[in-house]
């Protein structure tokens, strides 16, 4: 009764002070060994709380260029835009995938970083197995991986499945929808992992309940740098905040860019595909 | 010269200087006339002179050396009977009627006495003489103590009828609090785990039911409250910022008296009385549970099944007297909150349940014993714990949780006072901390780190009268701990000078270290709070506070029983931790990569005029807090207000009862609005691979840059007292929030707007009875 009524009266109207907003740049980037390519997507920044308005910033063309060993390789705009409002730039012609610097230059504003691209990565065996509820849902499953992951030190890992079917949460079969995401820090050994369904994040592992009927599963496993893994988590971090009941202290998203808000990353992918029991 | 050195030096002069000369003492206890309860903090003083006491945490007093034969009578009493030679005793107490006891010279002074004071009826006769009696404000060395009487708390406006003793030290000057609703408190600048809760001096680790919309302290069994936020004295330890102690009701020794409460949303009832008919003992046994959970089922059906929630606390206490010497004691408290989780639709009930369990236990074992006059000593044997159990159920895992922590102790305190009215404080205590730390609520993959630890404590002090005018504290604490092997000093000096007697002038110096630090990532108290030791990294957090005030008893602007202070103080804490980013282990390299270390300080001045006598009393409190945290990984390690500095607060809290049968309540307060972060930036992030989790991010800029609107609120109550049946009956009425003031609980963004979830009116009433 007590929540009743405190609840009864909650939610009104924000009533803090808006702090004056200016666009900035932002910039995410990849580049990866396995497909061979560097991809850049150049956005700006919208404000938080008007950012529906119809005057939202264009994002005029930017300079786009990677430098790699005193050479300099500049990158093709893409004709085509998935996301509204970003703009991507490519690079596949060969390229040594090692030490990197990118620069970004739109209009007045001007952001670089550096990144290094892990070594390769070669999966051995993907282990899968599953849980399903009466709905016929996979609610959980077990991944475990054997690859050829180096001994010694730490190095972190990016693990991506795939499903190119219909799930309850993305009825749309026109392309592979992410179904498990996990970011795992690992020092020796294959890894084991446990994910479970949507709306409970494990250690940085979380996917979505899914169809059983959806037959080859796309899987995506990649060696990533310590800052990435670090700038994923957050962002999963903030989510996780942004969605709680509960009001809790804030989250930075790190950025390795300077200049612009982003990231510039190496990743090391391996791609394989798998039938899920 | 250094804090510690003056301290050692001064407590060696105080020895020195007063030694010698014990002579007879008079001692005794002050009690309830009605109960026979002990009452802790009453005033003794020999009429005609200026030596007087108060009694202790057990009711005891002593005033030795000369009392009698020694002391020269006063010819005539200040105020009292006329009286045939021998001496009077000024006998005082907030809520009750003064008394003068005579005492002729012939009576042995070696046995204790027993002083009955009568509680006060005539709330507008006597008040003069009992204000002006009770000058423990201006006379005591203490220095940053309020004391309310728990029957001013219990006419308090309340939220859902549980009349809260934290909500009442929220309108103290000095204390900050934290959510709407919440009992949390912020003292001087410090957080809310910097404050040592203490039920009848076992510690309690978390003072919270219902995420803290209520406290554990159930007010129909706590007799007394001190709540200390500077000048502590050395027996007190372990935490920052400031001390509150609760006292149980011992029980009446003289008949059986039941009594209890409903209110929309718990019931109480508790029972005490005589143990046996030689009324050498006596017990006391309360209870409490909340019935959301029973209503909600009764008025849904059973495919509509949510959470449900219930908490429930028990506080059981017995004592007993086997000599004029020798009292026993045992009191316990045991406390639980309930939330059981079950999806609504059926096929996802197999799925999905959890269950989270929370509370404390808090037992105690003390042996009072008065060896002679002049010395008293307790002993202590204590079991503490604060554990919370989550139990997560999903498909075909399990996730089962149970941090805690576990102390056992067992502590040793005396007391002795010498001639010419210096007291000594000593003690020691041994106390074994077991720490089961696990990562966040509903995290899956139990991973619990058992950590334990040892504690050394021994305390001494001396509060001795240096001139006439001039009084002086010096305490010296030690304390080791086990866990990293520190081993750490605190000195306190506490000065008082008597410009009148009614004025005086204090200061003091307290150095406070903690061992123990609450890892949370909320904002609210949660039951999965974590508590960790401290570590070679986690160092002890440390503070040290500088104070001074004036303080007054004068009758003002014609109105006698006013008691006004202004104090100023200044505090600096180090070793504060803050999560870097999230927390995802409670193992010892995750815990050094996840936590950071910064400092706090805060400086400002309180100021509070209260009135506890007559049918008006009350208090108003301003505050002015200017309180920092400082990272070097936030803000750029730039300075910045935490969440809970109100800059200015002011609190008036009135208690107007004209007539026996009807009383009145008003609590109005104002304050500035609390800092917040609000994102400043958003953008997107698609993420390697393609967007899983959500299409933006925020970018907060600099944490609680921003601040709430001003806040103010308004809340009555009314209570209408009468006797049917053989029982006592009150009916009472109150309302949060009289004008409905969007009070702001929280600001949060939800990805399209910021929304203030805000409380606005809210009536309850209830009823107590007591037979």
């Amino acid at each position: 009764m007590l929540l009743a009524f405190v609840f009864a009266s909650c939610h009104q109207d924000v009533s803090v002070d808006p702090f004056p907003f200016e666009g900035r740049l932002v910039v995410e980037s990849y580049a990866v060994r396995g497909g061979d390519y560097i991809m850049v997507r150049v956005d700006k920044t919208r404000d938080p709380i008007y950012k529906y308005s119809p005057d939202r910033p264009v994002i005029p063309d930017a300079s786009v260029r990677i430098i790699a060993n005193g050479t300099t390789y500049l990158l093709r705009k893409v004709p085509y835009s998935y996301h509204f409002g970003s703009q991507y730039y490519l690079y596949t012609r060969g390229m040594a995938l090692d030490s990197l610097r990118l620069s970004v230059d739109c209009q007045s504003a001007h952001a670089e970083s550096e990144c290094s691209v892990p070594p390769d990565l070669t999966i051995r065996r993907v282990g899968l197995s599953g849980n399903v509820n009466s709905a016929g849902l996979y609610t959980s499953f077990t991944l475990s991986v054997d690859a050829d992951f180096p001994a010694g030190d730490s190095y972190y890992l990016a693990f991506i499945m795939k499903v190119p079917v219909p799930t309850p949460a993305y009825p749309y079969p026109l392309s592979p929808v992410r179904v498990a995401t996990g970011y795992f820090r690992q020092t020796s050994g294959a890894l084991t992992a446990n994910f479970e369904f949507e709306g409970i994040q494990g250690k940085f592992a979380s996917c979505r309940a899914y169809a059983t009927k959806s037959g080859i599963y796309q899987i995506v496993f990649s060696r990533i740098e310590k800052k990435y893994y670090d700038f994923a988590i957050a962002m999963m971090v903030q989510y996780g905040e942004l969605d709680s009941i509960i009001p809790t202290e804030t989250t930075d998203i790190p950025t390795d860019m300077r200049g612009a808000y982003g990231i510039f990353t190496g990743i090391s992918s391996d791609t394989l595909r798998v039938t899920l029991p | 010269m250094t804090p510690l050195r003056t301290v050692v030096l001064c407590i060696l002069v105080c020895l020195c200087v007063h030694a010698a000369g014990a002579q007879v003492s008079l001692h005794g206890y002050v009690r309830d006339a009605a109960t026979r309860e002990r009452l802790i903090g009453a005033t003794v003083a020999i009429d005609g002179t200026k030596r007087g006491t108060t009694t202790n945490a057990f009711g005891f007093f002593s005033l030795p050396g000369g009392v009698a034969p020694s002391i020269r009578l006063p010819d005539t009493p200040a105020s009292g009977p006329k009286t045939t030679p021998g001496i009077t005793l000024r006998v005082s107490y907030v809520g009750y009627e003064p008394a003068f006891i005579r005492l002729p010279v012939d009576q042995s002074l070696d046995t204790p006495l027993d002083l009955d004071l009568r509680q006060s009826t005539i709330r507008t006769g006597e008040v003069v003489v009992e204000a002006d009696m009770d000058r423990s404000h201006t006379s005591s060395t203490q220095i940053g103590v309020v004391s309310v009487p728990m029957s001013q708390i219990a006419s308090l406006p309340s939220v859902g009828g549980e009349v809260d003793v934290l909500k009442a030290i929220q309108l103290q000057s000095g204390v900050a609090s934290g959510q709407e609703l919440s009992n949390s408190i912020f003292v001087r600048g410090g957080n809310f785990d910097q404050n040592l809760f203490l039920l009848d001096g076992v510690t309690v680790y978390n003072p919270n039911h219902l995420f803290g919309f209520f406290s554990v302290f159930n007010t129909d069994a706590i007799r007394n409250v001190e709540f200390l936020k500077g000048g502590m004295p050395a027996q007190y330890g372990g935490r920052l910022s400031s001390v509150l102690s609760f006292s149980l009701n011992d029980g009446n020794l003289e008949s059986t008296v039941w009594k209890g409460g409903v209110s929309l949303i718990a019931s109480r009832l508790s029972v005490e009385g005589p143990l046996s008919d030689d009324k050498k003992g006596s017990f006391l046994l309360s209870a409490r549970r909340s019935y959301y959970d029973q209503l909600y089922f009764a008025a849904t059906k059973p495919e509509e099944f949510s959470p449900a929630f219930y908490i429930f606390d028990l506080t059981a206490k017995v004592n007993y007297s086997f000599s004029d010497d020798d009292r026993v004691y045992m009191s316990g408290y045991f406390g639980r909150d309930n939330i059981s989780i079950t999806p609504d639709e059926e096929s996802m009930a197999d799925l999905f349940n959890a269950n989270v369990r929370w509370g404390n236990e808090a037992y105690n074992f003390r042996w009072n014993r008065i060896w002679s006059g002049e010395f008293f000593t307790n002993l202590s044997i204590v079991y503490s714990s604060y554990t919370s159990e989550q139990s997560t159920h999903l498909a075909d895992l399990t996730s089962h949780k149970k941090p805690s922590v576990k102390d056992v102790s067992a502590k040793i305190d005396g007391e002795y006072w010498m001639a010419g009215g210096a007291a000594v404080a000593f003690g020691s205590a041994f106390i074994r901390h077991a720490y089961d730390a696990t990562a966040g609520l509903f995290e899956n993959g139990s991973e619990t780190v058992s950590i334990g630890a040892d504690e050394l404590q021994h305390y001494v002090s001396a509060d001795v009268d240096v001139t006439q005018r001039l009084r002086l504290y010096a305490g010296l604490r030690v304390d080791y701990f086990s866990n990293g092997m520190f081993l750490e000093t605190d000195p306190r000096i506490n000065l008082r000078y008597s410009v009148s007697d009614d004025l005086s002038v204090k200061a003091s110096y307290t150095r406070m270290y903690q061992f123990v630090h609450l890892l949370s990532a909320s904002m609210v108290a949660l039951p999965g709070d974590v508590y960790y030791p401290a570590t070679g990294y986690l160092k002890p957090e440390v503070s040290r506070q500088l104070s001074a005030g004036v303080f007054s008893s004068s009758p003002m602007f014609g109105v006698h029983g006013v008691d006004a202070s202004l104090e100023v103080y200044y505090k600096s804490m180090n070793n504060l931790p803050m999560f870097r980013q999230h927390y995802t282990s409670p193992s010892e390299e995750k815990i050094r990569e996840e936590v950071i270390l910064g400092r706090g300080w805060a400086y400002g001045a309180d100021f509070q005029l209260s009135k506890k006598t007559g049918a008006l009393t009350g208090w108003m409190s301003y505050s002015y807090l200017s309180a920092w945290r400082q990272y070097a990984e936030k803000n750029h390690g730039r300075a910045f207000h935490p969440k809970f500095d109100h800059t200015h607060q002011l609190s008036v809290v009135i208690d107007y009862s004209p007539w026996r049968s009807w009383r009145a309540g008003v609590v109005f307060v104002a304050a500035t609005g609390q800092p917040v972060t609000v994102p400043r930036q958003e953008y997107t992030m698609l993420l390697y691979g393609g967007s899983y989790t959500g299409d933006y991010v925020l970018d907060y800029g600099d944490i609680y840059s921003s601040r709430l609107h001003f806040y103010n609120r308004l809340d009555i109550s009314a209570t209408y007292a009468w006797t049917g049946w053989g029982v006592k009956w009150e009916l009472f009425t109150s309302i949060y929030n009289v004008y409905n003031y969007p009070i702001p609980f929280m600001v949060s963004y939800n990805g399209r707007e910021f929304s203030q979830s805000s409380f606005g009116f809210l009536p309850t009433f209830g009823v107590n009875f007591k037979f």
